[in-house]
């Protein structure tokens, strides 16, 4: 419970936090925080969610229910319409939303050309001065006329909105490029060069960019790179016209600037502790950027805004061993805490860049940059850039010249960039173009043969996030193909999905995954196109083995993974047998449609979540009425069912579905790891039938000998029915097969839990822990397990602590009751029971574990009350009986021995 | 009708208790009958926002010429406590009409009375509002306020009777202590 004080202490820290200019708040929070670093992380939390939008409250409940979204509520000018003029502008197609507001494609009438119109947020033009101060710095900017700085056309009014016209640079942004995929070190430096002379060239005039992040920087298909935003972003989120009061508080009440996350991570050291900055704040933040294309991570991070402070500030970066050392040593000059020992100025880091760049170009016999270009102070250019006489306000439009820039820009990079070439977007409201198909590399790997595999999550590339589960279900859908391939060890999903939305390292994945290739690809999805870009490397050397990009429509992707599945198969197997090769590259259905539903299915399961589940049989349901032959959707439907009536629903009416689908799922295709096996634990969870769910498991086993939720599932099926022994070799292949899941340690853990190894259950929960620190029940069993070795003591602290971080949870609360029991604390353990019996209106309680409390007070009358309760719900939990060594006492109790026989355990 | 609730309302702010229970489930029919069109869509952007569900619940009962500010004030004030039980007891019959067992039936009908669409996260905020308001009382006002009754910060100002800078930075904190905890909240729920 927090105390009355500390909520004034908290709420006082908050607003005086806020009075601060955003940039100052952390180190403010900080110095008032002193040493409570509680009260630090507290604060720091809600100014973060204070300065997020789409919050709980936000739109107004009427609102949030229905899913209307009225117009905004303070009277800001609407936003422009697609069609719609704006002065000379017309409106043609949004662009996405940049650190300044919304931007727009849009056509100048006069001249006839395409320009980005970028809507200035009202709270910003609602100030002349700040206007004039702004238009003043954008003709600066624009006066250079440098080819890496965007040109400002104009800064405009229209209909009641302030607007800025600028060059439209049909790219990507630099985020974006980085993650469409990884580039060498040519690549790395040409962008960086051409960032540092924008910067040479705009601090020479007096101008420091201020947010220099991957955000703001384009990058053209032809290699160009174009620095956004000069001085204007920061500019246009601060509130430092003189405090005008009322106007500068309302827009911080309404539209309060995304102060720290966002940004931070690029912040120099002296912008973080709110001190004058100048040009050099703006290196260390090249710096940052230049490390992040590197090693694929920012320098500095932490799960916090007050860690990411502190890392900035104290923290050495991980060298980049990945590096050449000059590149090394250029990066760690940039990041230099002190702005003394620091690059002085963007030219310095420049000409470090530039003989880096020829000495690489030398070696490989291939120059990065056209010899001679080094002229004039910041005009650099890279392979492909366009020819001299086209300046930069002549915005690249048609697709063909992005091919041809493209073409170009390969034949010079010659064999260093093979397979490295990149897919090009022309616009973000653009047709994807891509390259044509690449010769692929027909490599085998130096040494041995690959017995194992890990298939990382394709990382899913465009603007609707609801597309994503075409990238999971095309990593779901090879792994279960590969996984057929006889001797061959596939990483499961549970395994492979924790390094989802990370940007990982093959090499350094597969070492920690025990594998000897790894899978890493993109899906890059624009409307109903599909560019799929994969690369098969050997993690011993780090070499590809292989790599292929197919483009395609969605429609195709089944016809796409087969084909993949294929040719990957072939890769690894120099000789398959004919029956083999057809197992890998199955098709399962064969209409797209409902294979699509099948993966957003699918994709849904695996949330987990309730609700989820509810998706996700809904869209099972569509594949099966698209394809009533399709057993993996049926397959699907079972598992969703079985999930549902385990986790979150009395059983009751779920299990004859889950049953149904799961025999009509083996009636059409008995061939699927799979559908059995579904069908086995649907018999194990509900019929209770040991003999039929061990037949099922192991076949799925059989067909599939990565399959880890069935070997997870046979072993409990084995400890609950007394084969502990058994159930623990079992547990430990499924481990060493998928080392870092959470559900393989857990299940361990839990193995070691029924087979009384209580030292080992602790030590393997809390290397669950270490995986996801979130996973709770994980501390259910080390308190159950310290409590059974007499630690009591070590058990309620671990209880405390659990509940201390996940709230009032019923099964949490329950092990309290248990702990309390154990400790002979009867009136707490009642206590507590009374208040299970309250949560139990509200919420599922398990009547299994409240009957554990009663079992360690000794009232075995109570416990075989709720065993029985247990029993009627038809909750899986009672299986546990038999296992369970806190039900000791019990074992004689002829109604126990009654429950068992009923429940077809072996006495 | 409407000269009853105007009656009502006045001698409820000569402090007639019993006016008020009078009041209440007049004043519960007209706003869950409006708020009823809206869940179910029926309202379009030509009718009045939805966030000004209350002013014309208010519009609707009460005689403009016989109520004063005071009476109006005093009205939104109930007005909102009611929509947050409109509101939340919809999410939470969707809820339950989502996980079946023995109350599908009965939630169904009122359901289908409403959206299709089920919001369990107000059954969170409701939740968290609890929560605060064991802690923070007259916060947890100005967001049943706000965020239900759809108030703005001069009217809840207004309501509760406090300055519009006060009332602010109580909106301020609470909508971020609200978004930390049901983010907390809802990541443990596995």
């Amino acid at each position: 419970m927090i105390s009355p004080e500390r909520w004034q202490q908290i709420e006082e820290l908050f607003h005086s936090a806020l009075e601060r200019e955003p940039e100052q708040r952390l180190s403010f929070l900080a110095r008032a925080c002193n040493s409570d670093s509680t009260l630090l992380a507290e604060v720091a939390a809600l100014l973060a969610a204070h300065d997020e939008s789409g919050g709980p409250v936000d739109a107004p409940a009427v609102e949030a229910v229905t899913g209307l979204v009225s117009g905004p509520r303070e009277p800001t000018p609407p936003p422009p319409r697609v069609g719609q003029l704006l002065g000379h502008y017309q409106i043609l197609a949004p662009l996405g939303k940049g650190g300044m507001g919304v931007v727009y494609l849009a056509a100048d009438s006069r001249l006839d050309r395409k320009i980005a119109l970028k809507i200035l947020p009202p709270e910003f033009s609602a100030s002349p001065d700040r206007l004039r101060r702004f238009a003043r710095e954008a003709r600066a900017i624009s006066a250079l006329n440098h080819p890496n700085i965007i040109t400002i056309f104009e800064i405009g009014q229209a209909s009641g909105a302030h607007f800025m016209a600028t060059e439209f640079v049909a790219g990507l942004t630099l985020r974006q490029w980085m993650k469409a995929a990884r580039a060498g070190p040519a690549e790395v430096i040409g962008i960086a060069m051409q960032i540092a002379g924008a910067l040479a060239a705009a601090h020479e005039a007096g101008i420091a960019h201020r947010d220099i992040k991957p955000e703001n920087i384009m990058v053209r298909p032809d290699g160009l790179v174009k620095v956004l935003d000069f001085g204007l972003a920061k500019r246009t989120e601060r509130t430092d016209a003189a405090p005008d009061s009322e106007a500068a508080t309302e827009a911080s009440a309404t539209t309060v600037p995304g102060l720290i996350m966002g940004t931070l991570a690029y912040m120099s050291p002296e912008q973080a502790r709110g001190l004058k900055i100048d040009g050099r704040s703006d290196i260390f933040s090249l710096g940052v950027v230049l490390y992040e294309m590197i090693a694929g991570r920012v320098p500095f991070a932490g799960p916090t805004p007050s860690d990411v402070i502190a890392a900035i500030l104290t923290a050495t970066p991980l060298p980049l061993a990945q590096a050449a050392p000059e590149l090394q040593a250029i990066v760690s000059r940039a990041l230099e805490k002190d702005p003394e020992s620091r690059y002085q100025s963007a030219t310095e880091i420049l000409r470090d860049l530039r003989l880096l760049d020829r000495r690489l170009g030398q070696e490989t016999g291939v120059g990065v940059l056209p010899s001679g270009e080094s002229g004039s102070a910041g005009s650099t250019r890279i392979i492909g850039a366009p020819p001299a006489h086209r300046t930069a306000d002549q915005p690249a439009t048609a697709t063909g010249e992005t091919a041809a820039g493209q073409v170009t820009r390969s034949a010079r990079y010659g064999p260093r960039g093979a397979g490295r070439r990149r897919l090009w977007v022309a616009g973000a409201a653009a047709v994807l173009t891509a390259l044509a198909g690449l010769a692929a590399y027909r490599l085998v790997p130096s040494r041995g043969v690959i017995d194992s595999i890990a298939v990382m999550p394709l990382v899913h590339v465009g603007d609707d996030p609801s597309m994503e589960y075409l990238s999971d279900g095309l990593t779901e859908s090879l792994i279960n193909s590969l996984s057929q391939l006889p001797d061959l060890k596939v990483m499961s999903r549970n395994s492979v999905f924790r390094f989802k939305g990370q940007d990982v390292d093959a090499e350094a994945v597969g070492k920690r995954l025990r594998v000897r290739a790894v899978l890493t690809g993109r899906v890059i999805q624009r409307g109903d196109d599909l560019l799929v870009r994969l690369e098969l490397a050997d993690v011993e050397d780090g070499r590809q083995l292989w790599g292929e990009q197919y483009q395609r429509r969605i429609s195709d992707l089944l016809a796409v993974q087969a084909q993949i599945s294929r040719e990957i198969s072939e890769k690894l197997r120099t000789r398959l047998s004919g029956e083999e090769e057809q197992r890998a590259a199955r098709q399962l259905t064969e209409d797209p449609e409902a294979y699509q539903f099948y993966l957003l299915g699918r994709f849904n399961w695996n949330k987990g979540s309730e609700e989820g589940l509810r998706k996700a049989i809904e869209y099972f349901d569509r594949a099966v009425a698209k394809d009533p032959n399709y057993a993996l959707a049926y397959a699907g439907l079972a598992d969703a069912y079985n999930t549902l009536a385990a986790n979150y629903q009395v059983p009751g009416e779920l299990i004859p579905r889950a049953r149904e689908y799961a025999l009509k799922a083996l009636e059409l295709d008995d061939g699927l790891a799979d559908v059995h096996y579904t069908r086995g634990a649907n018999q194990f969870l509900f019929d209770w039938d040991w003999a039929g769910a061990e037949k099922s498991l192991k076949r799925a086993i059989v067909l599939n000998p990565s399959h880890t939720s069935a070997r997870n599932v046979y072993s409990q099926l084995l400890w609950t029915t007394g084969r502990v022994r058994e159930a623990v070799a079992e547990c430990r292949r499924a481990f060493e097969l998928d080392p870092i899941s959470v559900r393989t340690n857990f299940n361990l853990g839990l193995a070691y839990y029924v087979a009384r190894e209580y030292d080992r259950a602790i030590e393997q929960n809390q290397k669950t822990l270490e995986i996801d620190q979130n996973f709770f029940l994980a501390f259910v069993k080390i308190a159950q397990a310290y409590e059974r070795q007499g630690q009591t003591d070590e058990a309620f602290a671990v209880t405390q602590k659990a509940l201390a971080r996940f709230g009032q949870n019923p099964l949490l609360v329950t092990v309290l009751g248990q702990v309390y029991a154990s400790q002979g604390k009867r009136e707490e353990a009642l206590r507590i029971v009374g208040e299970l019996e309250q949560i139990a209106h509200q919420k599922y309680v398990r009547a299994y574990e409240v009957a554990l409390i009663h079992a360690g007070l000794g009232d075995t009358d109570r416990a075989m009350f709720w065993l029985e309760k247990a029993y009627a719900e038809h909750s899986p939990w009672i299986l546990m009986i038999k296992a369970e060594p806190k039900l000791d006492a019990l074992r004689d109790d002829p109604r126990y021995k009654a429950l068992l026989r009923r429940i077809n355990l072996p006495q | 009708m409407s000269q009853g609730i105007t009656e009502l309302l006045v001698n409820w702010s000569r402090g007639d208790e019993a006016a008020l229970n009078q009041l209440m489930p007049l004043v519960y029919d007209e706003l869950r009958r409006l708020a009823g069109s809206y869940l179910r869509r029926e309202r379009r952007q030509d009718t009045l926002q939805p966030t000004m569900l209350v002013h014309e619940a208010y519009l609707r009962l009460a005689d403009q010429r016989e109520v004063k500010w005071q009476n109006r004030a005093q009205f939104f004030g109930l007005a909102a406590t009611l929509m947050r039980h409109i509101l939340v007891d919809h999410a939470r019959q969707h809820r339950a009409a989502k996980r079946g067992g023995q109350d599908y039936r009965v939630s169904l009908t009122h359901a289908d009375q409403l959206s299709p669409q089920p919001d369990v996260n107000l059954i969170l905020l409701d939740d968290a509002l609890n929560e605060l308001a064991g802690a923070k009382p007259e916060h947890a006002r100005v967001v049943e306020l706000r965020f239900f009754g759809g108030l703005t910060i001069p009217e809840t100002a207004e309501v509760l009777g406090l300055s519009h800078a006060t009332v602010e930075r109580h909106w301020n904190f609470s909508r971020a202590w609200l978004r930390r905890e049901i983010d907390r909240t809802s990541t443990e729920g596995r």
